[in-house]
């Protein structure tokens, strides 16, 4: 508090004031105030409280040291201590009752004047007040006074006293004898009662630790040390001391004094203040001169009694109250780790120091965690959109809505998932198909293609080499000029099928699908599968559809009008115009439609790796008019970008094979959905991808969350959609006889 | 959005750790003051301590759930330099009158000659195992071959690792291609440069533990760690809680490539590395897919991390301690998704090589460690948490009767599933 340094200590019993003393002493009164509205004349100390100045006492000048009265009244009665040794009683005037008045004014002078370095008021004997002076020759410098001995007379501090305190009306009130008068020939720089017993002093000397009893002043425990600053007693354990030099802080137990019982790590600058937390044991907080951190020594368990040489656990933690340096803080005495901390140019914050949390999630998506003596359950709740819940709620949430287990209408699990997720509407969309063209072959019995349909477009492309017939068509459907070739193949026609293009059966009609396109009001793409079905008149009927529906888009028409532009004409502005043109499109189909009419025969890249159109559309494409090398060597690189990526989509290539296996395993590495992972490896004919391990593994993956989310129907029919598909899946996981037996004891002891 | 309530927990000292068991149904907290509790957790999603007793002579630090197929088991360890394993008794009337449950201790574990700072049971695949570890640098692991007898373990391992033990995690993935392996994580804090997060294997070759990595980029003390529910997915992911919050992934490598010691190698990536909570980070904890992460830190506050599709890990929620939101920030919601919020800002990437870029909230004020830094643009807080939370005044002086603050009623997800 020396300078202009701010010093702050709470109110012993009212614990909603506060003083602050520099060069005078303020008195504050500490509320809580939710609303961001500040009331006139107070301060914000935190986003709960605020403080409001009651009253500034300037009395007491060269203030070095400011005590607390102990006792709950009077309320507001301070000692200090001041530059010349002398120990005045000050109130800050908030009741004036007959006791208080009898105190207030009182001066307590030391023989020879030093300065005042610490105060201690007794702590049950609350007449007694101890202060610590610097050393003068041969005089005490300890010396404890009795507040409610009446004035001595002599003459001769008489005349001092009023030399010194002209203009004091009180000028009486000057004790000059003090009850007792201990360390003699030294200097005294911080003091502490023991709670132990009311007679005895703990006080920090010039080189040592000295323990006065007061029942024989004539001998003193001491110990010699540099640590002599700041001497304070642990609330909680009465033996446990803590002294501090420069930047050491010295943990002392006072059953074995000979040495500290512990040393806490140096700081490099030097120490103010160190403060056990008086509402939690074994909290120690310390600052250090020029820092806006409070450095926290948690020490974590009960000292054990002498003899016992195990170190005790301390957790170093450091807390940041407020963004300047902090000139001094002082714990709040019942608020549970609270502190008022207080900067040089006097703002102050009102800051709790949290416990370590623990914490742990359960299963069921909620968040426990414990701080301090206190639990908090954390849960999840409201309607976040199904795309931000997290893959365990949505899969729990799945589970329920039974996905996975229509295994009639197969693409109806992707509504199941939630409808939100173009990925799995893939997926079970191609699933779906494949299926229905397995079902196909089987009621015809005709063929060889049904094992191939679950190994994907990939192997089926493989399988079509030499196969295929030409076919030449202009782009515009007349005939005037045949520059496209298309390429058909009974394998191609069962590719464009698992696209969802055409229908089973083989006539080549896309009409269908247009049709549920144009339901849909996906307009763009059902002009595009037009044009790519060479119908350019049928593309810009569903553009104009498109601009006069209901919400459409009038720029519909726009296109419809660019397009009906068409012409063969190689070196024509309508070429010129769309090749730089489309790009600036902003819907991918639209965009690859213009790649297509403005490509060259035979290349066909802006619209095979515009990666916004979907991939069963972008390979149905590729089915039609890539010759058989072409097309291979474009599957097989989309085949491996989708694996690369754990793109769902990517399984109409790869079906159900170990290529789709390995692009699962990426989407698992990348979503941990290993639900669907399941479900989709389940879906094909028996086959042996689920003899991959990885396959079982998602299995046994999934089956302990839904035991783990107490599914047990939802387990049971799983179990059951599994033997259905995958006869060798041994039968229900027992459990290991021995446990079975160990539960069955348990019922019956029961 | 999360909302958090609070609990009566009624210990009398700092609780030191929380575990769930395998349903979420049961839950033990330990403590300073030397007991653990059991809770359950009625119809209504209350929670009930149906069990508190006395555990140990020191602090306990940590408790854990053994899977429910072993019985309703739970070890803790303590100060007291020993570890124990306790079991549920059913079929005591009195005790079932009054809604408390019994446990009577099964076996007491005095092999450390320190504190005993972590126990955990190992993934039910590899059977009845239990794993400790000690201030003094051991970690040991125990096996009960007969499960019906829980009064029996023998020490089948000790692993010295040379440094003081804080944390330990088993790889809980079941995969026949994962060898049983267990990751260390000290809280030395003398200035060295070793790693302070350790990996051991186990091989069948040699029938030991062996170690297979050291996380060398670790230096500073560590104070939790945990491996992800593995879920089927080809890598290992393990949170470390050190200064600050980190993310790995171990990528076992083919074995083929593997060296002739039988070990697995690992290739190691750090996925994400987070300074948020301004200081220390004390518990880290996965949810039971892996993919939210929640860490708790000096700042006192709670966040959660997840990963995008493009795996780039971010902060998707944060609550103080006392399960206050966080205030100062634009966001109405605590824990509030926001995955792809409008207004992202581009904070320091700390590893940009391997992590790419992070990409926070605004709720992630620079200054989130000075809790009152910005009194100006306070807003009112949300109305979600009755300010009697953490009306503590007066705690010591007054001990009220439990007491339970609710803030909103919860929206339970559907759970009456079977029995």
């Amino acid at each position: 508090m020396s300078g202009s340094k701010p010093d702050i200590l709470w109110a012993p019993h009212h614990v909603d004031r506060f003083v602050v003393c520099d060069s005078e002493l303020s008195l504050y009164h500490i509320e809580s105030a939710v609303s961001s509205e500040l009331k006139a004349g107070s301060l914000r100390l935190s986003e709960e409280t605020t403080a409001t100045l009651l009253s500034i006492n300037s009395d007491t000048p060269y203030m070095k040291c400011v005590a607390w009265y102990p006792k709950y009244d009077p309320e507001c009665l301070l000692a200090v201590g001041q530059a010349n040794g002398r120990v005045v009683l000050t109130s800050l005037g908030q009741d004036h009752n007959s006791k208080s008045k009898d105190l207030i004014g009182k001066e307590f002078v030391p023989k020879h004047a030093r300065q005042c370095n610490t105060l201690a008021w007794n702590p049950l004997d609350s007449n007694w007040l101890a202060a610590g002076l610097d050393k003068h020759r041969a005089d005490f410098s300890v010396l404890i006074w009795d507040i409610s001995s009446k004035y001595a007379l002599e003459t001769a501090v008489a005349t001092e006293k009023v030399r010194l305190s002209a203009g004091d009306p009180e000028a009486g009130l000057v004790v000059t004898k003090p009850l007792y008068e201990l360390g003699q020939n030294d200097a005294c720089l911080s003091l502490c009662w023991l709670p132990r017993d009311q007679k005895l002093l703990l006080a920090g000397m010039h080189r040592n630790l000295a323990i006065f009893d007061l029942r024989n002043t004539s001998q003193k425990i001491f110990v010699n040390t540099k640590a002599v600053q700041g001497v304070t007693v642990d609330p909680y354990f009465h033996d446990r001391v803590a002294s501090f030099y420069e930047g050491q802080v010295a943990i002392w137990d006072l059953r074995k004094f000979e040495k500290p019982v512990l040393t806490l790590t140096e700081q490099p600058k030097p120490l103010t203040k160190v403060a056990w937390c008086p509402t939690r044991t074994g909290l120690l907080a310390t600052l250090t001169r020029d820092s806006n951190i409070i450095r926290l020594y948690d020490m974590q368990h009960t000292p054990t009694p002498i003899g016992d040489e195990t170190e005790p656990t301390i957790i170093e933690r450091s807390v940041q109250p407020c963004e300047n340096y902090i000139a001094s803080f002082a714990w709040h005495p019942t608020s549970q780790n609270r502190m008022v901390v207080v900067t040089p140019n006097r703002t102050m914050s009102d800051f709790t120091v949290f416990e370590r949390i623990s914490l742990a999630w359960s299963p069921v998506t909620s968040l426990m965690w414990a701080c301090g003596r206190h639990l908090y359950e954390c849960t999840e709740e409201g309607k976040a959109s199904y795309l931000e819940k997290d893959i365990a709620t949505k899969m729990r949430l799945r589970a329920l809505s039974r996905y996975g287990l229509d295994t009639e209408q197969v693409w109806r699990n992707h509504l199941l998932a939630g409808n939100e997720d173009p990925q799995l509407k893939s997926l079970w969309y191609t699933l779906h198909f494949m299926k229905q063209y397995t079902e196909d072959m089987d009621q015809k019995l005709t063929g060889n293609k049904g094992p191939l349909v679950y190994a994907g477009i990939k192997s089926i492309v493989k399988s079509s080499l030499g196969t295929t017939e030409n076919l030449r068509q202009s782009r515009s459907g007349s005939d005037r000029q045949a520059d496209i070739i298309q390429y058909l193949s009974e394998e191609r026609s069962l590719a464009l099928q698992l696209c969802g293009w055409i229908k089973k059966g083989t006539d080549l009609d896309v009409e269908p699908f247009l049709s549920s396109l144009e339901q849909e009001g996906d307009w763009e793409r059902a002009a595009a599968v037009a044009l790519f079905n060479l119908d350019i008149r049928r593309a810009m009927q569903i553009l104009n559809k498109g601009a006069s529906s209901g919400k459409g888009d009038l720029n519909l028409n726009v296109v419809a009008m660019a397009l009906s532009g068409y012409t063969d004409e190689k070196s024509s502005l309508w070429r010129e115009m769309c090749s730089t043109l489309r790009l600036q499109l902003n819907n991918a189909y639209l965009c690859a439609m213009f790649a297509f009419l403005t490509s060259e025969s035979g290349s066909y890249d802006g619209v095979l790796y515009e990666n916004n159109v979907a991939v069963r559309d972008r390979v149905a494409f590729a089915c039609k008019f890539l010759s058989d090398a072409q097309l291979n060597r474009f599957i097989e690189k989309l085949t491996n970008e989708m694996k690369e990526a754990g793109n769902l989509e990517g399984i109409l290539l790869t079906g159900l094979t170990k290529d789709g296996v390995d692009l699962m395993e990426s989407y698992v590495d990348r979503t941990g959905d290993v639900q669907t992972a399941s479900y989709c490896m389940l879906q094909g004919s028996p086959s042996d991808v689920l003899k991959d391990e990885r396959v079982q593994y998602w299995i046994e993956n999934y089956r302990n969350l839904l035991d783990a989310w107490r599914f047990w129907h939802k387990r049971a029919e799983f179990d059951i959609h599994r033997s259905k598909l995958d006869p060798s899946s041994k039968p229900l996981a027992q459990e290991d006889p021995s446990l079975m037996k160990k539960w069955i004891l348990a019922k019956t002891r029961s | 959005m999360f909302v958090a309530r609070s609990i009566a927990a009624d210990h009398r000292d700092l609780i030191h750790d929380v575990s769930f068991d395998f349903h979420g149904r049961r839950m033990a907290t330990c403590s300073s003051d030397q007991s653990v509790k059991v809770w359950d957790k009625s119809e209504n999603g209350d929670w009930h301590c149906t069990a508190s007793w006395k555990t140990h002579s020191g602090s306990v630090w940590r408790v854990t759930w053994a899977h429910p197929e072993f019985g309703q088991v739970l070890a803790s360890c303590s100060f007291d330099r020993t570890a124990a394993v306790w079991e549920e008794i059913v079929g005591e009337s009195n005790d079932k009158l009054r809604g408390q449950s019994h446990w009577v201790k099964r076996t007491t574990l005095v092999d450390s000659r320190t504190s005993v700072t972590d126990v955990k049971f190992a993934p039910k695949h590899i059977g009845l195992m239990l794993a400790t570890c000690s201030a003094d640098g051991v970690v040991r692991i125990y096996e009960a071959p007969d499960v019906m007898n829980l009064s029996q373990w023998s020490l089948q391992h000790e692993i010295s690792c040379k440094l003081s033990c804080s944390c330990i995690s088993w790889n809980p993935s079941s995969s026949r291609a994962h060898s049983p392996m267990i990751a260390v994580g000290s809280d030395d804090n003398s200035p060295n440069i070793l790693a302070k997060v350790q990996i051991y294997e186990y091989s069948e070759n040699t029938r030991k533990y062996a170690k297979a990595e050291a996380l060398m980029t670790v230096t500073d003390p560590v104070h939790d760690i945990a491996f992800a529910p593995n879920l089927g997915r080809s890598f290992h992911i393990l949170a470390v809680a050190t200064k600050d919050v980190r993310i790995f992934t171990l990528k076992p490598l083919r074995k083929e490539l593997t060296s002739s010691g039988g070990l697995t190698k690992f290739e190691i990536h750090i996925a994400a590395q987070f300074d948020n909570h301004n200081s220390q980070v004390w518990r880290v904890s996965w949810n039971i897919t892996g993919t939210v992460l929640a860490s708790s830190g000096d700042d006192g506050c709670v966040r959660l991390w997840k990963a995008n599709y493009m795996d780039n890990w971010k902060c998707t929620g944060i609550l103080k301690g006392n399960g206050s939101p966080v205030n100062g920030s634009s966001q109405q919601g605590i824990f509030n998704a926001s995955l792809g919020s409008a207004n992202t800002s581009l904070q320091n990437s700390l590893n940009g090589s391997s992590a790419g870029r992070y990409f926070f909230p605004p709720l992630d004020s620079p200054r989130a460690g000075s809790r009152w830094s910005s009194h100006a643009q306070l807003l009112p807080p949300p109305p979600l948490i009755e300010h009697s939370c953490d009306a503590d005044t007066a705690n010591l002086l007054y001990p009220h009767p439990r007491r339970r603050c609710v803030s909103r009623p919860l929206n339970l997800l559907p759970e009456n599933e079977g029995v």
